[in-house]
Parts: C-alpha cells; sequence; structure tokens
C-alpha cells in the first residue's frame, strides 16, 4: 500500500474528477461516490486488482460509480474522453456501473443487494473451485443493508468460511432515516464474520484494518464515514444526494475541497 | 421426470468440472452421491434464494457454470430481479431447474403453485425455455444445453408422456397427429391431456418441449399455409405467457391461445382436480378447442 500522503494525494485528484464529471454530466450521486473515495483509493493501492486473475473489486452500492470511475481514470483504464460521455449515449460510463461494457468493472450494480452475494460467490469460486489465493473486495452501502438478500449473504460466506472474501460497509449513516442498523458491529459478529470498525477516511486505520491476520473467517469493515466528505456544503446534507451540480456549485466545492 | 434431472445431471457433474450444482434445500436426497463426490461442486445453500442466484451468478462470473434448484416460484419469482439483472443483464450463464410445474403440489396451495413462471423468464432477453413432456425429453434437453452459453430455463413437471409421435422435428417440435386446417399445439406437459381431448377433433396435433428465439420460426417450417390456417397453442401456465416467442406467426396464421386463466387458484386438491379447477382437463380443453375451431 502506498504512503498516506500519496494516498492522500490520490484522494483529492479523485474527488476533483468526480465534480468535474457530475458537473458535465449533470449527473451523479455526487456525495455518495465522495463517501467512497478512501475506501477505493486504499484498497486499489492495497489489492491488486489490475492483472486478470488476480483480486476482484465489486462496487454493490453501484450510485457510489463515480469514485471507482475516477480511480479507473487514475490508473489509465479510463481515459478522459470516456469520462466526458458520462452518462451519454455514446459513452460506455453510467450512472451506475456495467460490466459489459466498462474495463474493471466486475459486476453491474445499481439495484441494492446484488453486489454482496455476487461477490461471495465470486470467493467461493476462486477458493474452492479454482483453489487461487485471490481475494474479493466489496463496498456495500449502509441504507443496502436493508436489503435481505445481504444478510442471506453473510450467512453464506459465513458458512463456507470464504476468509478471501471483504465486505467493506460505507457506514455513512444515510440510511438511519429509514431503519437503525445498530449495533451493527455486533449483528455482523454474530453471523461469524471477523468485524474491524475503522473511520473510513483514516488511512493509517484502514491499512491496519486491512493488514490484519486472516482470521478464517470473512472480513467485514464496518467504516464510518460522511457523506460528502471533502466538499463541506454536502457533508451529510440529504440535499446534495442527487442533485445537478450547476457551475456554481462546482467552483465552489473545488475551493472549498479538503 | 425428477429421477432423470437426477441422474442426467450426477453424469454430468461426473464428467464436466465446471458444472456446479448448487441446491435451494430440495433435491439434496437425490443427489447424495455427487454432493458426497464433489463437495465443493454440490452444494446445498439452504433457503435464501436471493442470495443463491447472485452467489450463483459470481460462481457464473468465474468462468463455472452454475445450475440452480428449488420449486418453481422460489426459484424463478421470488429472485426474478436478481435473474434478470445478475445473469440477463451481465450475460452470465446459469441453468435454472424447477419443479412443481404450475400445480405439481396441488395440495399445498398457491404459495407453491407457479403459473406465472414462464410469463417471467421469457420477459429476460436471451433465456430459452425447456418444458419437456417426459423423462426421456429432459434427458435430452440437458444433455445438450447444460453446457450451452446460454441462459436455460428447465421446468420439470410431475406429469409424463407416454405416447410417442409420429415425427419429431428440431427444436422440441413432435407430431402426434397430421396438420389440418387447424393444428393445436401443446406445450410442455399440456399434450398429456390435449392428446385426449382432441380424440374426435378435427384439428391435427403437435407438441411443443422448448421456447426460443427460434420457435415460430421451426413451427411454421413444419406447417403448410395451403393447408393450415390455423394455431391453437395450449399453455400448462398463464394464457398468454408464451405470446412474444410466437407472435411472428401471425404474419402466416391465425394464432389463438389456450391456458391456465390468470386467476389465484385457491383449491387444494389432486393435481389432476386442479386442472379441472383451471380449466385445463381433457374436457375443459376439448371444449375451449372446440369453440375456438
Amino acid at each position: 500500500m502506498l504512503p498516506d500522503s500519496t494516498l492522500v494525494g490520490r484522494a483529492r485528484q479523485a474527488r476533483t474528477k468526480i465534480l468535474q464529471m457530475a458537473f458535465g454530466a449533470s449527473e451523479g450521486h455526487v456525495p455518495s461516490s465522495l463517501s467512497v473515495v478512501e475506501a477505493i483509493v486504499a484498497s486499489y493501492s492495497f489489492f491488486d486488482f489490475d492483472s486478470p486473475g488476480t483480486d476482484i473489486f465489486v462496487l454493490s452500492k453501484g450510485h457510489g460509480c463515480l469514485a471507482l470511475y475516477a480511480e479507473l481514470f487514475l490508473r489509465g483504464t479510463l481515459s478522459q474522453q470516456e469520462l466526458d460521455l458520462l452518462c451519454k449515449r455514446d459513452g460506455m460510463l453510467g450512472g451506475h456501473p456495467d460490466s459489459t461494457k466498462v474495463p474493471g468493472v466486475s459486476a453491474s450494480t445499481g439495484s441494492l443487494g446484488h453486489g454482496l452475494p455476487f461477490a461471495a460467490g465470486l470467493a467461493y469460486a476462486m477458493k474452492e473451485l479454482q483453489g487461487n489465493a485471490s481475494r474479493v473486495f466489496c463496498i456495500i452501502g449502509d441504507g443496502e443493508l436493508n436489503e435481505g438478500s445481504n444478510w442471506e449473504a453473510l450467512l453464506l460466506a459465513s458458512q463456507h468460511q470464504l476468509d478471501n472474501l471483504t465486505v467493506w460497509i460505507d457506514y455513512n449513516g444515510s440510511g438511519d432515516r429509514a431503519i437503525s442498523l445498530e449495533p451493527l458491529a455486533t449483528k455482523i459478529d454474530s453471523f461469524g464474520c471477523e468485524v474491524r470498525e475503522v473511520n473510513g477516511h483514516d488511512y493509517s486505520e484502514i491499512r491496519s484494518a486491512f493488514s490484519a491476520t486472516p482470521s478464517g473467517k470473512p472480513t467485514v469493515l464496518v467504516a464510518k464515514s460522511v457523506k460528502g466528505f471533502g466538499v463541506p456544503f454536502m457533508e451529510n446534507n440529504p440535499a446534495w444526494h442527487h442533485t445537478v451540480l450547476d457551475l456554481e456549485s462546482l467552483e465552489r466545492a473545488l475551493e472549498e475541497l479538503r | 421426470m425428477r429421477k432423470d434431472f437426477q441422474a442426467t445431471v450426477s453424469e454430468a457433474l461426473l464428467n464436466h468440472n465446471r458444472l456446479v450444482l448448487l441446491l435451494g434445500d430440495i433435491g439434496v436426497y437425490g443427489f447424495r452421491d455427487v454432493m458426497s463426490k464433489f463437495p465443493k461442486r454440490v452444494l446445498n445453500m439452504g433457503i435464501l434464494e436471493q442470495a443463491m442466484t447472485s452467489f450463483a451468478a459470481g460462481v457464473a462470473k468465474s468462468g463455472a457454470i452454475p445450475i440452480l434448484h428449488s420449486i418453481a416460484p422460489f426459484l424463478i419469482e421470488r429472485p426474478f430481479e436478481q435473474i434478470k439483472v445478475d445473469f440477463g443483464y451481465q450475460k452470465l450463464v446459469g441453468k435454472f431447474v424447477s419443479v412443481g410445474g404450475s400445480f405439481d403440489y396441488s395440495a399445498l396451495g398457491g404459495t407453491h403453485h407457479c403459473p406465472g413462471d414462464v410469463s417471467l423468464v421469457g420477459a429476460i432477453p436471451g433465456f430459452e425455455i425447456f418444458l419437456p413432456n417426459s423423462g426421456k425429453s429432459l434427458k435430452d434437453q440437458l444433455e445438450r444445453n447444460l453446457l450451452t452459453p446460454q441462459n436455460s430455463y428447465f421446468r420439470l413437471s410431475e406429469e409424463e408422456n407416454s405416447r410417442t409421435p409420429s415425427k419429431s422435428y428440431d427444436f422440441g417440435i413432435s407430431l402426434f397427429r397430421e396438420p389440418r386446417e387447424t393444428v393445436v399445439i401443446f406445450i410442455g406437459s399440456s399434450i398429456i391431456q390435449g392428446l385426449e381431448a382432441c380424440e374426435g377433433v378435427d384439428v391435427g396435433v403437435m407438441s411443443l418441449e422448448a421456447l426460443n428465439s427460434a420457435t415460430a420460426s421451426a413451427v411454421a417450417s413444419t406447417l403448410d399455409t395451403r393447408q393450415t390456417s390455423r394455431i391453437i397453442f395450449v399453455e400448462p401456465y398463464y394464457e398468454g405467457s408464451t405470446y412474444h416467442f410466437l407472435s411472428s406467426l401471425q404474419s402466416q396464421f391465425q394464432i389463438r391461445f389456450v391456458g391456465v386463466p390468470r386467476e389465484f387458484c385457491h383449491s387444494y386438491g389432486s393435481r389432476v382436480e386442479l386442472l379441472e379447477d383451471n380449466l385445463m382437463d381433457s374436457k375443459s380443453l376439448r371444449r375451449r378447442i372446440e369453440a375456438l375451431v
């Protein structure tokens, strides 16, 4: 994993791209994407998602895809031209990721509750059918955890001892207005998973969680995060959930970006 | 038919290590031998069909071919969106095998009936549907299609057709009585009631055991428009479910559908009694067919 200072710089670049993409397309779930920037930047640094036959990244909260597109751009997988065509008829990038079109996207998500069981199936296949050392890393949202299929998937992941599966719960509290998940860590633990609570924007905590010794169980990182992190006027402001970024907002966001 | 399913899939698992069987906590006893032999490729997933379906898609993403098995409403209706997105939209390949047909679990009530499955599966682009009317047909369909790069739905039934057709064509079409001005084509298990229903009725009789994008042209190629002007399709599931597979026949033939009425069935009883309640027994079918001729 790269040094924290490098990752901080990369996250800032990613956030800039997210804002520019959303402005250019007049589309995108910006705060949800900003929420998972550190998760994506850190995981791409820690795991090997680039080489075929190695680790696999699954973004289950598909509406956070601008963060993934930004990382894929910074890695050279996607071009600026492709970013410019975000949500356009001739483009490959949409408001949710499409595995049939986008290099680096392993699952077409957007409908919540699909990505984690999909990732569990992949992890099972890698470990038990192919017998290789591939790891699967899956990001889900906390609101997404309302979907029962995730809890079904945790049962499966635990039953099959998928210690090659790491689940990142982007716990930004966006689901609290409907259903409180607390005590989330206790609930996950009771399913037979290895639970680690981290600050989802703190690289030292993330590094430590990623590097912990495998326990023979699936790992679930309950990552406390801030929806809209890095752009103060968007942070924890539900009005920005799926709001078009106009020029004035873009300029203000870039100016205030931290 | 269920035993043919178990025997054929067990044999296929022995011969093809890409196949992975995922059971929704049914059929486990029947697959006990292969489960013991291949514990990593034959799994009792438990009763969690939504996760089982997405899990299977993840398995498919790795290059394996998952075979998913449960009772029709739990295999198709409950995880429909998982099938649509994770397999259909993502172009991943899975083989779905249901039991229960429309009313095989007649005594267990409406939760276990499934006359809506073909309509749902048919709504997912790229899926082909197999509706064998005998164990022999099922065995042949499985052997030909378990390894194809296409999503498949095999709809098993407890009913078994023992009559041999006079001629068999490709695409699951068989001839039981030479074509006339009206030809009745019985889909899936409905041929079992259909042969009796058509006794003494001046119609040609055929059966159809597969539905895909080639079905309409395959049906058309077996009929002569100078002789046949009307085709009646008998559907052992909700009436009209098959329409989109067959609509192109309208340019050459008048087509009609006779199927299960789109109403909930609240009855208990035997399968025969539920077919009667749903106007799908031979007497009712005869009356419904004669009304259209």
